[in-house]
């Protein structure tokens, strides 16, 4: 038991460790923050002077040498634009993206699963082909063309909810709704298709022949695939999120971490990006960790299959 | 059976993620609900605990009976609130290092100048350029190079110091005496200072290197802001930039960068009470989300409405539009240390072979201003309406391209997309234009910053006059010592600078008016650049809230621009 | 983590294992349903018309006409000069539609063939091989996994620059992990199959079982991923122009069109409507497409 955990231990850190150092060395080549904050225009000296303030000037193994041991102790560093914490400036912002994550992934179950079952349970029929071109739909309009459309509809002629930023409940709506719109549509499809597969199984015959109900072989089959597709497509949902999520927050201003990133990125905050995305791959990294470990617990086959 | 196997797991991850999903969004909406029940995160200034009375900070001040007086609270709440949907906002909030667009605009209403250029003087109220007592009541030049201001004595800072001589020479020592790096650039505004010193608690007294003819001007604008000497000392450069004291009608009271920014009134404002009892800035980076803002009754006042939008906004019953023309203009600067560039007939050409009117009547719905030379009309008498506006000639364009010996070298423009209004619109257009007169051109959206300087070539550019002078971007951005005379350009012409450097020392106006214009001429000849056009800035403004937008970035709350009917 | 997939998984990804027997000897006449085949046509349609651009007398995708901006398309107070429409640079909209189709489809294609042939290989080779070699593949699509893409893009264009080969590579990377995770896990099973063993007892290279006998079953499932990574990498081609590192002006594709033209939803809708609409089409073709494919070679799908 104890070399799996190891095992699972070793690759998980090891693969945030190459995912950090990957950034690490690919945002300090990509561009100079000092010229950056200060303008194009500055005094040269001036620049110089603050790459020296932020250890800049130094070779990369040492500055990467000293950014590992910072970690260690906790330091992640200051955000070279905002000069505070990047702990600060990057927690500031993670509950509006968690917020808004988990809106889109709450819209995508409640809405996309139940309507994948209708669409499967009524095949073939108009019910099942207009859900499905729905679905069609939904997968078939990049994020920011159809957040843009529901601002000006939803917001700007029907004046019913607000443009954007986090004012209260309703605002996150549109955002959500944005996000999620991918995420409903895979879902109804995967679920229709794993209802679909379900149905055609043999047991499923064998079951009814001995007297039970569709309904409540159904549900039982039901409830464990729709569990495993879900969660399939919760992963999709995490990247796509990310991404996503990106936009979808420029487009309606929300004050969350996937907008940080993009402008930290483009302003050359390394301290910023660094942080930002060493979380992104700890919440990653660390759930399939956790499961696995669990799973390993549960499973004395799969510790063996290692 | 393996099917099944592998299935568990998934279900452990599902709910593994899903319970921690679950978790974390009620966990965090509750915080949410919370945190903005409380309106406290964690960058408010000490200074307001609460809505409205100020704790005073502690002060080493020397006034003993050092309690600010507060006005009443019942007032305050009848006073309606502003909201501002802004493009961006500065990441830090220290005046002097705020210096852009998105930072003037906000730190305005907090900060005041011992002279006030007054923007609502003259025949066009927003772009004037007389200047007015603010903190100092009264001034005058002992000689020629020694400047004496006598400072009111009713100013208090955001957190109840009084304001007095000692916090206007601490100001300007913070930028002459070996500044940090960050504000290198404000220092700059102030070369021509020699000395600063309180001759009596609330006398100063400037001593310039040599006779400025503008000094007034400089102390009216950027870097002028009068910071507190005690509260600066207590808590440093970083913190200040986070949670600064001022002297303006609003103070900080939230900000989050990138976001928001949140200021309130401080009743005890020299100029008077304000007539607002907040101002938010809203950071609302789409144009079509900040329309909708406006239109929904979300915000009240919107910025950076580009010309397209115009008409849009004007359909909309409530809102209106007002627009004013920027003491700014587009232009661009070409690097002659390039040999494509090098020859200046080439250069001469690339300007001929525009057609400013064109660009400003198709992009600009005929609302931007064409320049005569390279002026500015708020130069006062130091403006010459009579030169010519720059010319349009293809004709000569292409002569001069063949005399010069042009062989169809690649000429590629640099332009950052969003950052300036229509600058990837016009970079588009004037690359036809130049193709039109048999120029290799293309447009490059890198920005020319981001270039090793050997590859820039024509990089798009704006040019601030923020000073009603030609000292406030002319010479300050194409003179000597400029990073266009290090990097960009070595005029041919020595007089230039010859002239460049005693304009910058001569009192009389009439030897200034002289030397500018003929250094005006050098430039237009010697083409390191050109100047595109002055845009016209609007904003679209909920009825109701009267408020005159000004010739520069700056956004005035003060109680004699801000009033609500 | 990446060690096996559930058949849920499979058709998750759009695909299904077909059962060796059914593979053999399986030639059963395949129903198309027409609207099916009229999406081919349609796509047929833009395909060529795209491709014969530069020949049809069209204005130049790239000529500005100041004095044109956002003309209304014909039947709206058009006129046949541009039967679409003009966009905020007075450019052709039909024009730039078309020459936009090469360079978004042609990038998504180019990706998808770049992921397709990578993900494909490492996967089968992790499958196949195991040990180490599956251990480090293995490792490096949980590393691609936990990453970020977008954010990885957004740092690679600033660092690189927006050039094509820029782009065309990161679309490349961007999805290989989904094909090699299926390859994988295909390619684990089939090489468990008896023939297999068989083969690699005799002593036959790794490369001819690969070729010979995984390969072909595996396919189609990669297949029909493919098709669903088309459509995701012409939106993610929008969404980087949207952030202004896609394709630069003035080469048009269809995500810096919609990019551009975002700004004028309300006083020029037919600069995004029909690039939108284009992009909708031609998502919801290939979409069905892919569709069709996973039920074609699935027959367990379809029975009561």
């Amino acid at each position: 038991m104890a070399r799996y955990v190891l095992a699972r231990l070793l690759r998980a850190l090891g693969t945030m460790w190459l995912a950090v150092t990957l950034i690490f060395v690919g945002l300090r080549l990509s561009g100079d923050p000092a010229a950056a904050l200060l303008g194009p225009e500055a005094d040269p000296e001036a620049i110089e002077a603050l790459r020296h303030a932020w250890g800049l000037d130094q070779p990369l193994p040492v500055q990467y040498a000293r950014y590992v041991s910072n970690l260690m102790q906790g330091d992640f560093g200051r955000s070279l634009r905002e000069q505070r914490p990047v702990t600060d400036v990057v927690h500031e912002r993670l509950p509006a993206t968690a917020l808004l994550a988990a809106a889109a992934l709450a819209l995508a179950v409640v809405i996309g699963i139940p309507a994948g079952v209708i669409a499967a349970l009524h095949r073939g029929t108009l019910l099942d082909r207009s859900v499905m071109l729905g679905a069609m739909l939904g997968q078939g309009l990049p994020n920011f063309v159809l957040g843009l459309a529901l601002i000006l509809v939803f917001s700007f002629h029907l004046g019913w909810l607000p443009s954007g930023g986090l004012q209260g409940t309703r605002s996150l709506i549109l955002p959500a709704l944005t996000l999620s719109t991918y995420g409903i549509a895979s879902l109804a499809r995967f679920t229709r298709s794993a209802v679909l597969e379900v149905m055609g199984q043999d047991y499923l015959r064998t079951a009814r022949a001995k007297g039970l109900p569709t309904s409540q072989i159904l549900i039982h089959h039901l409830g464990r695939n729709a569990a495993l597709t879900l969660v399939t497509v919760l992963g999709l949902q995490l990247s796509v999120a990310i991404a996503g999520a990106v936009v979808t927050e420029t487009v309606f201003a929300w004050p969350g971490m996937g907008r940080l990133l993009t402008q930290a990125t483009e302003l050359r905050d390394f301290p910023v990006v660094q942080y930002g995305i060493v979380l992104v791959v700890l919440s990653v990294v660390g759930v399939n960790f956790v499961v696995d470990l669990l799973y390993g617990l549960i499973d004395p086959r799969i510790r063996l299959q290692a | 059976m393996r099917d099944q196997l592998m299935s568990r797991r998934r279900l452990l991850r599902m709910a593994t993620m899903g319970a921690s999903g679950v978790l974390l969004s009620s966990a965090l909406l509750a915080c949410r609900q919370e945190a903005s029940d409380q309106a406290t995160p964690t960058a408010v200034t000490g200074a307001s605990g609460s809505a409205n009375t100020p704790t005073p900070l502690v002060s080493q001040s020397s006034n003993p009976a050092n309690t600010p007086t507060v006005a009443s609270t019942p007032t305050l709440a009848e006073r309606p609130e502003l909201r501002v949907g802004v493009q961006g906002l500065p990441p830090v909030l220290d005046p002097d290092q705020a210096l852009s667009n998105v930072g003037t605009r906000v730190t305005y209403s907090m900060f005041d100048y011992l002279i006030e250029r007054d923007f609502l003087s003259g025949p066009t109220p927003g772009s004037g350029f007389e200047l007015v007592p603010m903190i100092a009541a009264q001034w005058e030049r002992l000689d020629d190079v020694t400047i004496e201001f006598r400072l009111r004595e009713d100013v208090r800072f955001h957190n109840g110091d009084p304001l007095t001589a000692e916090d206007v020479v601490f100001t300007f020592q913070r930028l002459l005496d070996n500044p940090p790096d960050v504000l290198r650039e404000a220092k700059s505004y102030f070369s021509t200072v020699a000395n600063v010193e309180a001759v009596d608690e609330y006398t100063v007294r400037f001593t310039t290197a040599y006779p400025d003819p503008i000094f007034e001007k400089r102390i009216s604008s950027w870097g002028g802001w009068i910071l507190p000497k005690s509260y600066y000392e207590q808590v440093g450069l970083e913190e200040f930039a986070l949670r600064p004291v001022g002297t303006g009608p609003y103070r900080l009271a939230d900000f989050r960068a990138d976001d928001h920014l949140t200021l309130e009134a401080f009743d005890d404002y020299f100029g008077g009470r304000p007539t607002a009892r907040r101002v938010t800035f809203r950071v609302i980076p789409e144009i079509q989300a900040r329309v909708t803002a406006l239109a929904n009754g979300e915000v009240d006042i919107i910025t950076n409405v580009p010309p397209d939008q115009v008409p849009i906004l004007q359909q909309i019953s409530g809102v209106e539009v007002r627009s004013i023309p920027l003491a700014n203009c587009h232009v661009l600067r070409y690097n002659c240390n390039r040999p494509e560039l090098r020859d200046k007939r080439i250069r001469q050409a690339l300007n001929l072979a525009i057609d400013r009117k064109l660009l400003v009547d198709t992009l600009w719905g005929g609302l931007a201003l064409l320049t005569r030379g390279y002026q500015f009309e708020d130069w006062g008498a130091l403006y010459n309406p009579d030169r010519p506006f720059l010319p349009y000639d293809p004709d000569r364009a292409r002569a001069l391209l063949q005399e010069a010996g042009y062989n169809g070298e690649l000429i590629r423009y640099n332009v950052k997309p969003g950052y300036y209004t229509l600058g990837v619109e016009a970079a588009q257009a004037i690359v036809e234009m130049w193709k039109a007169v048999g120029i290799t051109a293309e447009v490059q959206l890198i920005d020319w910053a981001d270039l090793p300087k050997e590859e820039r070539m024509v990089g798009s550019w704006s040019n601030s006059n923020y000073l009603a002078d030609p000292e406030g971007a002319f010479w300050l951005r194409w003179g000597k010592e400029t990073a266009t005379q290090r990097d960009w350009w070595t005029p041919e012409n020595p007089r230039f600078n010859e002239l460049g450097e005693q304009q910058r020392r001569t009192l009389d106006q009439q030897e200034r008016y002289r030397m500018i214009q003929e250094m005006i001429d050098i430039w237009l000849d010697e083409a390191p650049g050109t100047v595109l056009y002055i845009p016209i800035e609007h904003y679209g403004v909920r009825m109701g809230v009267e408020w005159t937008p000004y010739s520069f970035y700056y956004m005035d709350f003060r109680p004699d621009n801000l009033k609500f009917s | 983590m990446v060690q096996t997939v559930t058949r849920q998984q499979e058709l998750v990804q759009g695909a299904a294992t077909p059962s060796i027997g059914a593979r053999r000897g399986a030639r059963r006449r395949v129903a198309v349903p027409v609207m099916l085949l009229l999406a081919w046509s349609m796509l047929a349609a833009v395909i060529v018309l795209a491709l014969l651009q530069p020949w049809l007398g069209l204005p130049d995708p790239a000529a500005q006409r100041l004095t044109d901006r956002l003309q209304p398309p014909l039947g709206f107070g058009g006129s046949w000069e541009h039967p679409l429409g003009t966009d905020h640079l007075g450019r052709d909209l039909l024009s730039r539609l078309l020459a936009g189709a090469r360079v978004s489809l042609g990038l998504a294609s180019l990706g998808v063939v770049i992921s397709l042939t990578l993900g494909t290989v490492l996967g089968l080779l992790a499958g196949f091989l195991r040990g180490l070699v599956d251990q480090a593949i293995s490792f490096a699509i949980d590393v691609q996994l936990s990453v970020p893409f977008l954010v990885i893009a957004l740092a690679a264009l600033t660092l690189f620059g927006t050039g094509l080969p820029v782009l065309i590579a990161l679309l490349g990377l961007s999805g290989w992990e989904q094909y090699a995770r299926l390859a994988r896990a295909l390619s684990l099973r089939a090489s468990q199959e008896l023939y297999v063993v068989a083969a690699r007892s005799l002593g036959v290279s790794t490369t001819r079982i690969l070729w010979r006998h995984i390969l072909p079953n595996t396919a189609a499932p990669l297949l029909v991923l493919a098709t669903l990574q088309f459509t995701s990498l012409l939106f993610l081609e929008s969404a980087l122009s949207f952030l202004g590192l896609g394709v630069q002006p003035p080469t048009p594709s269809w995500g810096n069109m919609l990019g551009d033209a975002r700004n004028y939803l309300q006083i020029g809708p037919w600069a995004v409507l029909f690039p939108g609409l284009t992009l909708l089409l031609v998502t919801l073709a290939v979409n069905a497409t892919g569709d069709w494919l996973r039920d074609v070679t699935d027959p367990t799908l379809y029975r009561r």
